[in-house]
């Protein structure tokens, strides 16, 4: 059951990011923190920062520097268009993925009735 | 003053750790996931304490955030074929086939047409000479074309195993593509023939490759979307 869990975890990290990015740009710390709300996710800084990266450097993120008021400056990260196209991708999946699985279990659990 | 080192040194201490712990990372990608973990400590740190944090307040924040051994968990998914290799990847052996043939074909056409536009065009029983050679090359061309495509299905089946699907999708694609653009120009540019005026002939002959660009980009995507489209359980091996 954990691994199941962690491998979903794992699966679904890459969608909440651009997901959240979809909503407009931001940086690390409040990315981390507004992910951080989805409890049930258990995302922490050691996932969403080698993430953060990976998705720039496969070109669905983009970033710009700005100072920030203590420490090194801060990297706004914001959806590139190819970003932009792959969140919309994942969120029909998604819907798809959630209304099949939906009835799926609604018809197992009449059957089981 | 003395505060302040303490707290830049405690923060240098832990990334260092974490710079340890992502070893398969290449230098850059080091080089920004530190770079943002430091940001995220002096954010958490002027959120908690304001602008004079404390070597305690520091202390309190690293022990709310993950261990530099949990960098280490969760690597990157392979960037490069090196990477990819290293991690039990390998690549689709169609694929490579279909490159190595659609390569050969290719360069293989134009050498021939070249070569009977140049040298044989006073010389037309000369071509006869080079029609096996070009049956042979059509037929690798046919040949990539067929495993370019079974390239796709075998990359889809394997689960992350196998990789190599942009060339899968190049070969599948390469001679389709230029048949369809071919035949798309010769057909648009028959039609730009029955414009009357001729310098409106040469704008629809340029709208003609437009079209013709344009097509072959919408199908290049589509293709390249339905390659890379979930993988239905029924599909995998």
């Amino acid at each position: 059951m954990n691994v199941w869990i962690t491998q979903l975890r794992k699966g679904l990290l890459e969608f909440c990011v651009l997901s959240l990015l979809a909503k407009g740009e931001n940086y690390g710390y409040e990315i981390v923190a507004n992910l951080k709300n989805i409890e049930v996710l258990a995302i922490t800084e050691s996932t969403v920062y080698p993430i953060l990266t990976r998705l720039c450097k496969d070109g669905y993120l983009k970033f710009r520097l700005a100072a920030s008021p203590q420490g090194p400056p801060r990297r706004y990260f914001s959806l590139t268009v190819l970003g932009r196209h792959r969140v919309r991708e994942m969120g029909e999946y998604w819907d798809d993925l959630k209304v099949s699985i939906e009835r799926l279990r609604g018809t197992n659990s009449e059957g089981g009735k | 003053m003395e505060q302040s080192r303490q707290v830049t040194h405690t923060i240098s201490a832990y990334l260092e750790r974490i710079a340890a712990e992502l070893g398969n990372v290449s230098a850059d990608e080091k080089d920004t996931i530190l770079q943002e973990v430091e940001s995220h400590i002096y954010d958490a740190l002027h959120t908690r304490c304001g602008d004079a944090p404390s070597v305690e307040d520091l202390k309190l924040i690293l022990a709310g955030m993950d261990s530099p051994e949990s960098y280490c968990r969760d690597q990157a998914p392979a960037a490069t074929i090196t990477d990819a290799v290293a991690e039990g990847q390998r690549f689709c052996r169609y694929t490579i086939v279909a490159g190595a043939l659609g390569a050969l074909s290719l360069t293989g056409i134009i050498l021939i047409l070249a070569l009977v536009r140049t040298v044989f065009q006073h010389v037309g029983d000369g071509q006869l000479a080079v029609a096996p050679l070009m049956f042979l090359f059509v037929l690798a061309a046919i040949a990539s074309t067929v495993l370019g495509l079974v390239g796709i299905s075998a990359i889809r089946a394997s689960r992350g195993r196998l990789i190599g699907m942009p060339l899968a999708v190049a070969m599948s694609l390469l001679y389709p593509i230029i048949a369809l653009s071919y035949a798309l120009v010769q057909a648009l540019y028959s039609l730009c023939v029955l414009l009357p005026p001729h310098t409106w002939r040469s704008v629809a002959a340029g709208v003609a490759w437009l079209i013709t660009i344009a097509v072959d980009i919408f199908i290049i995507r589509a293709v390249w979307r339905w390659a890379t489209r979930p993988v239905a359980t029924d599909e995998l091996m």
